[in-house]
């Protein structure tokens, strides 16, 4: 797999406005919320893969990187970074890296839930699963804003989709598909 | 021989998909950053996410859920769709699709929470459709393959295949302009000869041993022409080299092989041929028929010695029975051979340009066969040397017979595209049933040869 030290080499040169920066910025920390949550990994594993796609710039220690994710909407608190372009690249291929590089763990998990439905058995009720989604859930409610409208159910939901999204992202043209998928998301 | 080209194969693998390619580099690849291939063909194979995990355990027996072949548009549609459906996935909020993607004859479609149905028909048997319901981890491994395809090689479309489709008829001249333009040029040569070129004696007078084989030489329907040969036979001038093996091509453009109609005085000349050479108007054997004029004209070439010294006056003897009639040697009979007569000249002109025109056709059809076989012929996996069968088709182009001639031919007979049993070729309409050596190479390509033990396909005119 190719990793550009160009946040936005292997991406779309498209320049996302304010507007879908602020949806990006908060679909980006879903991704790395999942991918913490299923594979245990860090801010550290982070900073590491940063370093190793030459993205140490954008990204160069644990207190750029926390802000970086506390930039996010969704998250609580106030004084938000803002998220500037190659600051979203350089997450775009930070979590595809990382994605990649737990592709076992995240097809397993995957293969696990397809046999959970296809069983029609509870996802939470397979250890990788039942982890994953425990996981997502408290890490989920510990660092964003509380929203009351949202479900236990929605919650799940949201994490299974992280998953099989994660799937894609650890593909050969996976920040391809991440950087196309924040951009049609944020204008939809 | 048959020219071959060399191909260059890719596979690309991801998980529970595997895609293969295989093409001819194009000279393009020199000035591109990636390979790339024209005329390619792809072969996919999918298996089932339970199967791989227990891979080292099941070996070679796990079967796949899907394997589909086909050629470049095909898997560019595929790609597009796969592409298209992924992305949309992607963008989603929700776990499952709202709707499926199309294009062309390839369709993605939800199934549930994490099933997807694919279909997509056979490039070359578009009656096939393979339908087969994807896990999100096929449909992943899936795009993967495709993905790392497009971006490792770029894969140019085939020309003639987007221009027509299969078995299309091509435009095409009708098989017996080719016979009627040689008549009318050697006509039209004959009578500004036989008016204008000074009479010039080269051969010496007819022994008396030839003299009447030349008589009895006489074409059918024209007995008078030979009744005169006599009176003419030294105002003939000397006969191009091209015209000299008209005479002896003309009995075979005139009379099917096969035919049991040669007249028995024709034997008397035979003694004077050279019973090694084929049937000029006969393609060899094992020739591909792509370059089968080609190789008419260097046999005619070839023969050009010999037919200096070859008198196309000498009406040469049916060689509906025996082919050998075709080129003489230096020898008694030649004397007669020497004898020319006007008339008889230009019939056999005539009949040396019919002679071209029907092996013209017969190379036509050859082609056209070809052409058909091989836009159904898709080598299957793990084919490592040429098919080869001996082919029948009655007279309206229905396969009659499919003979193996090999044992590994034997093993691949069933193989849906081949020509089987019942299954008729389009446009191959004949006068009778003709039967020719086929052989279907694993590179995709056929070569049609006449079969040695068969007449040559003659044209129904």
């Amino acid at each position: 797999m190719e990793w550009s030290s160009q946040p936005g080499q292997n991406l779309a040169k498209g320049s996302p406005t304010p507007e879908q920066l602020h949806s990006i910025k908060a679909q980006l920390d879903l991704v790395l919320l999942a991918l913490e949550s299923l594979t245990g990994l860090g801010s550290e594993a982070m900073l590491t893969a940063a370093g190793a796609l030459g993205l140490s710039e954008w990204l160069s220690d644990r207190v750029n990187l926390w802000r970086l994710r506390q930039a996010s909407p969704l998250r609580a608190g106030q004084g938000r970074k803002k998220l500037d372009i190659d600051e979203a690249r350089a997450l775009v291929l930070v979590s595809c890296y990382l994605a990649a590089n737990h592709k076992a763990t995240i097809r397993q998990a995957v293969a696990h839930l397809e046999k959970a439905l296809e069983q029609g058995q509870p996802p939470h009720r397979v250890a990788i699963l039942g982890n994953y989604l425990d996981t997502f859930s408290n890490a989920y409610q510990e660092r964003m804003e509380a929203d009351s409208t949202s479900t236990p159910d929605d919650l799940t939901s949201l994490a299974l989709k992280l998953l099989i999204d994660l799937l894609f992202y650890s593909s050969t043209e996976g920040p391809r598909k991440l950087w196309l998928a924040l951009l049609d998301r944020s204008v939809t | 021989m048959p020219s071959l080209t060399s191909l260059t194969s890719y596979e690309y693998e991801a998980g529970t998909c595997t895609l293969r390619l295989v093409g001819q580099l194009s000279a393009l690849s020199q000035l591109s950053d990636k390979p790339v291939l024209t005329r390619s063909r792809f072969q996919l194979q999918l298996w089932r996410a339970d199967s791989v995990t227990t891979e080292v355990e099941r070996g070679s027996m796990r079967q796949p859920v899907l394997e589909v072949s086909g050629r470049e548009p095909q898997l560019s549609e595929l790609a597009a769709v796969v592409r298209q459906y992924v992305q949309t996935y992607l963008q989603g909020q929700t776990l499952t699709l709202g709707e499926g993607v199309g294009q062309g004859a390839t369709h993605l479609a939800p199934v549930g929470l994490t099933r997807h149905r694919l279909e997509m028909a056979e490039s070359d048997t578009p009656a096939r459709t393979h339908r087969v319901e994807l896990s999100t981890l096929q449909l992943a491994d899936l795009a993967d393959v495709l993905e790392q395809a497009d971006r490792a090689v770029e894969r140019r479309p085939e020309e003639a295949r987007l221009r027509a489709p299969r078995y299309a008829t091509r435009p095409r001249l009708p098989l017996w302009i080719g016979s009627v333009a040689a008549v009318a040029v050697a006509a039209v040569l004959g009578s500004q000869w036989l008016t204008t070129t000074p009479v010039s004696v080269r051969s010496p007078a007819p022994t008396a041993e030839t003299a009447p084989d030349a008589e009895s030489f006489t074409l059918e329907g024209s007995q008078d022409q030979a009744a005169s040969v006599p009176e003419v036979d030294d105002s003939q001038p000397p006969p191009a080299t091209s015209e000299a093996t008209g005479p002896e091509r003309e009995p075979t453009a005139r009379t099917p092989l096969g035919s049991p109609a040669a007249p028995s005085s024709t034997k008397k000349g035979n003694t004077a041929t050279a019973p090694e050479q084929p049937n000029s108007a006969t393609p060899p054997p094992g020739t591909v028929d792509s370059g089968t004029e080609q190789r008419r004209d260097e046999s005619a070439n070839s023969q050009a010695p010999q037919s200096g010294d070859t008198r196309p006056a000498s009406p040469a003897p049916s060689s509906a029975s025996e082919p050998s009639n075709t080129v003489t040697e230096s020898s008694p009979a030649v004397g007669a051979d020497q004898v020319a007569q006007p008339e008889a000249v230009t019939s056999a002109r005539t009949s040396a340009a019919t002679a071209d025109g029907a092996s013209a056709s017969a190379a036509e059809w050859l082609e056209q066969l070809r052409t058909a076989l091989q836009e159904q012929w898709q080598p299957p996996a793990g084919l490592s040397d040429s098919l080869r069968y001996t082919l029948t088709l009655a007279a309206d182009g229905t396969v009659s017979a499919l003979q193996p001639l090999t044992d590994l031919s034997r093993t691949y007979q069933a193989q849906p595209t081949l020509p089987q049993v019942g299954s008729v070729i389009p446009n191959l309409v004949r006068s009778q049933p003709v039967t020719v050596e086929v052989q279907f190479l694993p590179s995709g390509e056929v070569v049609v040869s006449p079969s040695p033990v068969e007449a040559q396909p003659q044209d129904s005119r």
